[in-house]
């Protein structure tokens, strides 16, 4: 067949889709840890032979399906294309060539077919140990933050890479987990391999380069169309984020130019030294262009075809492309604000799809040894409330612009000696506006073991409240309480038998001026206790 | 059978083999660490691990390490084949030298196509990345990569996932990787010169020579434990520790000709601090002073270890076990030769010698002026303790090993100036024989960066010992900007700033009134003592003018004896 009909795509498409899925399925069902298993930090994205994103499991984080090409990329360039042969997965967790930190693994296998490589399944995976110490803000460069991998195969024809395993198995504290994750993403991909083949088989393909490039040709074509409907012109925007201890700028200067879009970070802050939250340009690139795809194409699935007109330059040593070995654990802390800079500036370009500043997330986790749980490392992702747009309002704890789901309280009771105290919603945390940020959370957890227990957390906007746009409030900025006191600073520290940690996660921004909020909003958020009269009274009199 | 001659000079040739592995490590090194701080050891084995020789400069700890990892690589590889031109590598704590820094790399040697020794270097390498820190650490995996028993190069040929994983996770891989193929260099030229020995003497293999070497050494060692008076003896030494102080319990007795050490009681192992000690290394460090009082003629080898055993219970400071932080673990066995002696005064008491004032390492980690990175290590020491025959020594390195880098070559590599390097006045423990005097170190930071500086002081809190009498030294410290500080984590050390070390001073041996006239003015006039301080411990009644008048007499008639010259 060397025609495709739009049936023949959109039926092909969404069957890619639907394999990808699978393995995003089966990836839950068989991994090991929590934060692959519970909080989903992880994504399945196909690559065409040309290293170019095709689509992506449902669930997947739209960034990694932007970042994953260029790793692809990357890593056929360090290990030779000549070099692969069927049977080979290959795997990096280097910041500077995969998505930014350490954890982050990417796990690549080339489908052969017919002794040519087609395509390539990749998944991203946050996995729970990398060696390193055991801090997250607080390092003075990646080589304090764990083991990195270059660019190698961690299977060699079906067979496990020995020594890789080995240096894996040997230099993190949770080799079950880890390895376990490993070789469970190995099976999803075989089985992924299989589901390609049935796929090819049934259409008559010997390889997809023409479905390939018309999914990327449809999509590009609507991105152009798209791109040419907005107001041609530059748009700048500042704005201060937390950072840590010292806040940081960024400033972006947005050029639509027709059917190109130009964003350039120049201006922004510095590098920082000796803390954690620098970003790889990879990870700006794909935070930059998760917005644009949500306001101008978000019933298209992710592809690269959606990001080619959109170009990213950011000088380098800033903190949005750091250098190397700067450290780059927390880089989401400042990632995160990202999609707040742009729509900031677009504002009025994205009119309806434009999105007030979200509550963030606040990467939470214990780990230790104790008689009952033996030795555990345990995650928790929350969430903040994530913003309103101009005609809707921001939901409720809920994760935005990432991934992940939320750990159940149940899986964290059971691994590790805590107990969650409290989860609940904050009135009145949420930015007013015409439409209202969502609402932030309030969770108290207390360690009910006779063990001390280490405690790791990152918050965001515990300065820089999430911001409300065209005349919306700003959401309410978050707090973290250690036993009553109120912590600025973010090194693990212990946590005692009988501590309490209560952690009040911010509201998301409004949207629009909070007089124009129709009457009936107003008596809702009032019924379902989201916000007090006192509250009603001061924002909408 | 060789005769005594020939074993003698087959012996000696061994020993020279591995002083030529060690010279050329120096001269091929990259680092400071290996190259400057002499921070390594070399050793040859025979076919199945036995140490039988070790380079002159070698610290003795790694002699009695090595050959144990190489047993233990030897067992993993055992149904595997090895190949001429294949390397060993590891840094497992457990495995090798107990803590990350010190790479173990062991090579075969080949003749007439079977192994008939394996030769091995350990050395300090400048990075494992892994965190900046050095006491503070809950865990090993913070401390950085480690590497378990591996084939380095495998039939000559580099073995690229060990090489890449090595290079993508230090900060300096240039200096590390640059180090270890020195090593493997160093080892090409062992391995032709043993083939050169063994055909000089038409011998096929190093079976006799290996035996009879251990054998003759344990035997002497044997007899010389059997002159010693049959009695239990106790020790006890409390250190400062990092965090928290620890407590080290030593009981020693003979039984059939062989020396117990027992540790039972001694504190347990920390997870907060990186002071533990796995067994490797406690072991090896208590076999070198037994073996200096017995048997200090005989050149380290195997056969010297068989009779000295050690009991330590496992999860304790002196036999710790995996994951627990290790990196600085020196700072718990370098108590154990005092402890060792400590328990000897009693059966051996001619043969002891007193606490030394130990190391304080330093470390200084930055980026020039032009920002390229450097990582420079100092050793520098205390004084030595006493004996009973002689006073203890000036600064030098005890019980370990390494040389102090120059301060040239500090200043050269990093932005540091050595303001001043100097011998303290009044510090010795007294003593009939005083011990070392301690030293005061001062860097300033002449760069316009901050330095990340790390320090790992000891015998802040209990100096070092005398014995039979003898006072204690002074207490170290450790002063940043004009005011002590306590805390070690990695400094930030600011352009401009000041750092002193004030390294501790040596124990006494024997009472101080005993001391003689003679060496009383000697130290006098050689600026040791204040005339003052003098006349309190020793309770004289010297005065300043009269000494003043001897210092002038003693550089005249130096000089005089000069010109007479």
């Amino acid at each position: 067949m060397n025609k495709y009909d739009q049936i023949d795509i959109e039926i092909q498409w969404q069957r890619l889709i639907a394999i990808m899925d699978e393995i995003d399925n089966a990836t839950v069902k068989s991994s090991f840890s929590t934060i692959v298993g519970e909080s989903r930090d992880f994504a399945c994205i196909l690559v065409d032979s040309q290293g170019r994103s095709l689509c992506q499991s449902s669930f997947s984080p739209p960034n990694f399906c932007v970042i994953l090409p260029r790793t692809v990329k990357k890593v056929l360039e360090e290990i030779g294309v000549d070099n692969i042969s069927e049977g080979d997965v290959l795997v990096t967790n280097d910041p500077w060539v995969g998505t930014g930190h350490l954890p982050d693994h990417v796990i690549m296998t080339p489908i052969f077919y017919k002794r040519k490589i087609v395509a390539f399944i990749g998944t991203v995976a946050h996995l729970s140990d990398v060696g390193g110490h055991n801090g997250d803000i607080e390092a003075e460069d990646v080589f304090t933050e764990g083991i990195r991998i270059p660019p190698s195969k961690l299977y060699n024809r079906y067979s496990e890479n020995e020594e890789l395993f080995n240096i894996i198995n040997t230099n993190c504290r949770v080799p079950d987990l880890v390895l376990g994750d490993l070789r469970a993403i190995y099976g999803t991909h075989i089985l992924g391999i299989s589901r390609f083949k049935d796929f090819l088989n049934d259409y008559n393909l010997v390889n997809i380069e023409i479905l390939s490039n018309a999914i990327l040709d449809l999509s590009d074509n609507h991105m152009k169309r798209k791109i040419k409907e907005l107001k041609n012109g530059t748009y700048d925007y500042n704005l201060a984020i937390d950072g840590y201890i010292e806040k940081l700028y960024l400033k972006v200067s947005i050029n639509i130019n027709d059917s190109k879009i130009y964003i350039d970070y120049s201006g922004s802050s510095k590098q920082v030294e000796n803390v954690a939250i620098n970003c790889v340009y990879n990870t700006t690139y794909a935070s930059s262009i998760y917005p644009f795809k949500c306001a101008l194409a978000s019933n298209i699935p992710n592809n690269e075809g959606l990001f080619k007109r959109i170009d990213v330059k950011v000088p380098l040593g800033c903190v949005l492309n750091t250098k190397f070995p700067s450290p780059v654990q927390a880089r989401a802390k400042v990632t995160n604000n990202i999609n707040q800079l742009l729509f900031g500036a677009l504002t009025d370009v994205f009119k309806e799809f434009s999105q007030a500043g979200s509550g963030s997330i606040w990467p939470f986790s214990f780990s230790g040894t104790t008689k009952k749980h033996g030795k555990f490392s345990t995650h928790m992702l929350p969430h903040g409330g994530r913003g309103a747009m101009s005609v809707l309002d921001g939901l409720n704890p809920i994760a935005f612009p990432h991934n992940s789901t939320v750990t159940p309280i149940e899986i964290m009771e059971t691994k590790a000696p805590i107990m969650i105290v409290e989860k609940k919603l904050i009135p009145d945390s949420c930015g007013a506006g015409k439409y209202r940020g969502g609402l932030g959370q309030s969770i108290i957890i207390r360690n009910i073991g006779n063990e001390t227990i280490k405690a790791r957390l990152r918050p965001d906007k515990i300065f820089c409240a999430p911001q409300g746009l065209n005349k919306g409030q700003n959401g309410k900025v978050g707090v973290v309480k250690h036993n009553q006191k109120v912590l600025t600073k973010f090194p693990i520290f212990d946590f005692k038998p009988s501590d309490i940690i209560d952690l009040k996660l911010p509201g998301g921004g409004g949207h629009g001026d909070p007089l124009k909020r129709s009457r009936k909003l107003i008596d809702d958020d009032f019924n379902k206790g989201y916000c007090t009269k006192k509250y009603i009274i001061k924002n909408y009199k | 059978m060789l005769d005594p001659v020939s074993l003698e000079i087959i012996w000696q040739r061994l020993i020279s083999i591995s002083d030529e592995m060690d010279n050329s490590t120096i001269r091929t090194s990259f680092s400071t660490i290996v190259g400057e701080s002499h921070d390594f050891g070399c050793v040859l084995m025979d076919e199945v691990g036995n140490g039988l020789s070790q380079a002159k400069w070698s610290p003795p700890q790694f002699c009695t390490m090595l050959p144990r990892t190489a047993r233990i690589i030897l067992e993993k590889y055992k149904y595997q084949k090895i190949n001429d031109g294949d390397v060993f590598i590891t840094n497992d704590p457990w495995i090798g030298s107990t803590h990350l820094p010190d790479f173990n790399v062991i090579s075969p040697v080949f003749y007439k196509k079977k192994v008939v020794a394996y030769v091995g270097t350990v050395a300090h390498v400048s990075d494992v990345g892994g965190h900046l820190g050095d006491l503070e650490a809950s865990d090993m995996f913070m401390e950085g990569l480690r590497v378990m028993p591996n084939k380095f190069y495998e039939k000559g040929k580099i073995n690229g996932i060990i090489e890449e994983f090595i290079a993508s996770n230090c900060r300096v891989p240039d200096l590390v990787l640059g180090d270890l193929k020195a090593i493997v260099g160093t080892h090409k030229i062992a391995q032709k010169k043993i083939i050169e020995l063994l055909s000089d003497y038409k011998l096929n293999n190093l079976k006799e020579v290996s035996n009879r070497i251990r054998n003759l050494s344990t035997e002497y060692l044997q007899k010389q434990i059997s002159k010693l008076p049959k009695k239990v003896t106790e020790y006890s030494l409390k250190c400062d520790g990092y965090l928290e102080e620890f407590e080290l319990k030593l009981k020693m007795f003979i039984k059939n000709n062989n020396l117990i050490f027992d540790f039972t009681g001694s504190s347990k192992q920390q997870w907060h601090s990186a002071i533990n000690a796995a067994y490797a290394i406690s072991y090896s460090t208590l076999v070198y002073p037994v073996k200096c009082m017995l048997a200090s003629k005989i050149p380290n080898n195997d056969g010297l270890i068989v009779p000295i055993k050690m009991v330590a219970p496992e999860g304790s400071i002196v036999n710790c076990t995996f994951p627990a932080p290790v990196k600085a673990r020196a700072k718990v066995i370098k108590h154990i030769p005092p402890l060792v002696f400590g328990a000897f005064e009693k059966i051996l008491p001619d043969q002891v010698i007193s606490a030394a004032g130990g190391i304080f390492p330093i470390h200084f980690v930055g980026k020039n002026d032009d920002l390229k990175h450097f990582a420079v290590h100092m050793l520098p020491h205390g004084g030595l303790g006493a004996m009973k025959n002689s006073d203890g020594k000036y600064p030098s390195a005890y019980p370990h090993n390494s040389i102090v880098t120059p301060s040239e070559i500090i200043e050269s590599k990093c932005p540091v100036k050595v303001v001043s390097k100097e011998i303290i006045v009044d510090s010795c423990g007294a003593g009939k024989f005083r011990g070392g005097p301690g030293q005061k170190i001062v860097f300033k930071n002449i760069g316009k960066n901050t330095i990340t500086l790390t320090i790992r002081p000891d015998m802040i809190k209990y100096p070092a010992s005398g014995l039979s009498g003898g006072s204690d030294g002074i207490n170290g410290s450790v002063i940043l900007n004009k005011k002590k500080i306590y805390d070690f984590k990695p400094i930030e050390w600011k352009s401009g700033e000041e750092v002193s070390l004030i390294v501790p001073s040596g124990g006494g041996y024997g009472d101080p009134k005993y001391r003689s006239e003679k060496d009383i003015i000697n130290d006098l006039i050689n600026g040791i003592y204040n005339v003052e301080t003098v006349n309190k411990i020793y309770k004289k009644k010297y005065r300043k003018k009269d000494i003043e008048r001897m210092k002038i007499n003693n550089i005249s008639s130096v000089l005089n004896n000069e010109t007479t010259i």
